[in-house]
């Protein structure tokens, strides 16, 4: 899937100085295009939207005159597709990226003419996703994560080049923290920018990382958690979507068996597949695997998505189980984790945020042991809610408990779906106690543990005030002595 | 008060400038007028039964005394502490607040004086953490004692920085 490598490739810029100590060979940068068949996949992506929302178009039966409006729909799709691949196209000639040793910058210069640098220290997460279209040709787009910066993405690549490209990331993110500093920057050499590119680059196929520099290599990868199908499609069906469209469908068949019309079952029928099938395909083939200190989460059926994931950057987690998933046992696993709240749409970033769609609590338990192997939930005792606060919550109150161990806060609420929600004091922000009218007559008060943004939040309602009190206190000093350790 | 759970921690609080209390009096009115204006209009041009339009301005008058009332009870709420590792801020008349962000996780800390609050002197320091479920802002300083403040948590942050 590589450029035309016909070209002889062009000598290598600027070698370094010999007379500087260098402590570790610098390697040249690797400059690079994306695929040449970037076009192409830009274009299938729509044209496969454009199928779809023709065959959308004639499945709600607004078509009546089905030759002139196939035909205009047929002529907009066709510029639609074109237009796509178009803009591939010039995507790939205009766009290339410099792998060097201390930085990865993407040159575009399309339009605009921009330069992106990323800084190893900033990466959080890389992410490689693969529409279907782009699975067929053998190619994956990239997304690097970087805090609070937004992200990059890099669309697309070969699929092994991708990897690489991920696996490389990672380790200099990973060595990146380990030193905390890079190295003094070893005379980078000025990289070609990328106008005058030849179609082959050189470096193409090189490895973009030396071998010193490749832990990946000698750690293998083991397996944390593969979700089997079975597990998936239980807890798909007893999920709270599935429940409401359930719900949702017994008026439309009563609806249906009185008035002999077969639209409404339908149409939820529809509604119901086309949940199912995004939600089994997008977590079809769930694994986690672990390679030195870095997980790795991939999934997906028509499209597969893989995620590289530090435990480190996870600053909270919550254990979530879903009405009808009591009675068969099944938890789904939500992280904070920083950067991906930035991802490019809330769908995605939402969805990149489960570390595990269904599984039972003792997979929850594997799960959480590699993300925090000192983290023993068995030894944090729960406390419950003094008797007064049911006047506020008189529902749900006895499944309200806290509790605090030597590393976390946890607290548990629902009444009908049950959320267990685990922050480590290291990972707190800032903290605060709030207390309504109400709470003040009856003497009761919230605390709120506040986490970087994201599916996790943690508040401990209705507390004793004078336990609340204490426990803000008390968490202030766990906080600073986390961050201390840490340090 | 017997209630410790809003107490300071060891020191005394500090608390904002008058002159916000001050502002909040004269704003007050002018927003809520402004406010009521277009519907009072509207209800004694086109609503037939005339009591409608005093209905208006007989709901105007009392959410205006009752913001009026509110203010100095909420301004003396307000109140913030420096530490060692932290600050504390606590706010809130009815619902009642007290925040702690500790130095070493104040990403930004930020000065923010509009063309209102200059006029009076004053200025609003706000606290930006990695999260922003805090909404952490210290409103109504005296302007040259918010500066202060940000140099303080500025330089505080930086040699307790923690990273997130």
């Amino acid at each position: 899937m590589t450029g035309p490598d016909d070209l002889p490739p062009p000598p290598y810029p600027a070698p370094v100085d010999a007379t500087e100590p260098v402590p570790p060979a610098p390697v040249p940068p690797v400059v690079e295009r994306p695929s040449p068949l970037t076009g192409v996949a830009h274009g299938g992506i729509a044209l496969g939207a454009a199928v779809l929302v023709v065959v959308q178009q004639l499945g709600s039966g607004e078509v009546d005159d089905l030759t002139t409006q196939g035909i205009v729909a047929g002529v907009i799709s066709l510029g639609v597709v074109l237009v796509a691949g178009l803009y591939g196209l010039f995507a790939w000639r205009t766009t290339s990226f410099v792998v060097a040793d201390e930085e990865f910058r993407v040159e575009r210069n399309f339009i605009s003419r921009s330069s992106s640098k990323v800084d190893y220290t900033k990466v959080q997460a890389v992410e490689i996703a693969q529409p279907f279209v782009a699975r067929l040709l053998g190619l994956a787009k990239v997304h690097i994560d970087v805090g609070g910066a937004g992200g990059l993405d890099l669309a697309f690549l070969a699929n092994s080049r991708a990897e690489e490209l991920r696996e490389h990331l990672l380790a200099r993110a990973a060595r990146a923290k380990a030193v905390g500093q890079f190295p003094p920057p070893a005379v980078p050499p000025s990289a070609p920018a990328g106008e005058n590119l030849p179609d082959a680059l050189p470096g193409e196929d090189r490895p973009y990382a030396p071998p010193d520099f490749a832990p990946p290599a000698e750690t293998p990868e083991e397996l944390v958690h593969a979700m089997p199908p079975a597990t998936l499609l239980i807890g798909a069906l007893v999920s709270s979507p599935a429940l409401v469209f359930s719900l949702a469908a017994l008026p439309a068949l009563v609806f249906s068996l009185i008035f002999g019309a077969s639209v409404p079952v339908i149409g939820v029928l529809l509604a119901f597949g086309g949940w199912a099938w995004a939600n089994i395909g997008s977590n079809w083939g769930f694994r986690m695997t672990r390679r030195g200190d870095t997980l790795r989460v991939t999934r997906g059926f028509a499209s597969t998505t893989a995620q590289g994931l530090r435990p480190e950057r996870i600053q909270g987690i919550a254990v979530h189980q879903d009405l009808l998933q009591r009675l068969t046992g099944h938890y789904r696993v939500t992280v904070t984790v920083l950067g991906f709240a930035e991802s490019a749409n809330a769908e995605s970033s939402s969805a990149n945020a489960v570390i595990l769609p269904y599984g039972t609590w003792g997979d929850v338990l594997k799960v959480l042991g590699v993300v925090w192997p000192g983290l023993d939930l068995n030894t944090i005792q729960p406390v419950p809610q003094p008797a007064r606060a049911r006047w506020l919550t008189p529902m749900a109150f006895s499944q309200h408990t806290w509790g605090v161990g030597p590393d976390v806060v946890v607290a548990h609420h629902g009444l009908l779906e049950h959320t267990l929600t685990i922050v480590p004091h290291r990972r707190m922000q800032s903290l605060e106690v709030e207390q309504g009218p109400l709470q003040r007559w009856l003497g009761l008060a919230t605390v709120a543990i506040h986490t970087t943004d994201g599916p996790v939040s943690l508040r401990l309602y209705h507390l004793d005030q004078e336990t609340a009190r204490g426990v803000f206190v008390d968490q202030l000093d766990r906080g600073r002595r986390a961050r201390e350790d840490a340090a | 008060m017997s209630n410790t759970l809003f107490a300071p921690p060891g020191t005394d609080w500090q608390r904002l400038s008058p002159r916000y209390l001050t502002m909040k009096l004269l704003l007050i009115p002018i927003g809520w007028t402004v406010a009521f204006v277009p519907p009072a209009v509207a209800a004694f041009l086109f609503v037939e039964p005339r009591w409608v339009g005093w209905t208006v301005v007989a709901v105007w008058a009392v959410f205006l005394t009752w913001r009026l009332v509110r203010a100095p009870f909420a301004f003396r709420r307000w109140g913030y502490a420096e530490r060692d590792t932290d600050v504390y801020l606590t706010s809130g008349l009815f619902q009642r607040r007290l925040v702690c962000v500790p130095y070493g996780r104040m990403q930004l800390v930020e000065l923010e004086s509009g063309p209102l609050e200059r006029a009076f002197g004053l200025a609003t320091v706000e606290m930006i953490t990695a999260s922003t479920q805090g909404g952490i802002k210290i409103p109504g300083l005296r302007y040259e004692d918010a500066a202060a403040l940000r140099e303080r948590l500025i330089a505080r942050g930086e040699t307790q920085q923690a990273g997130i």
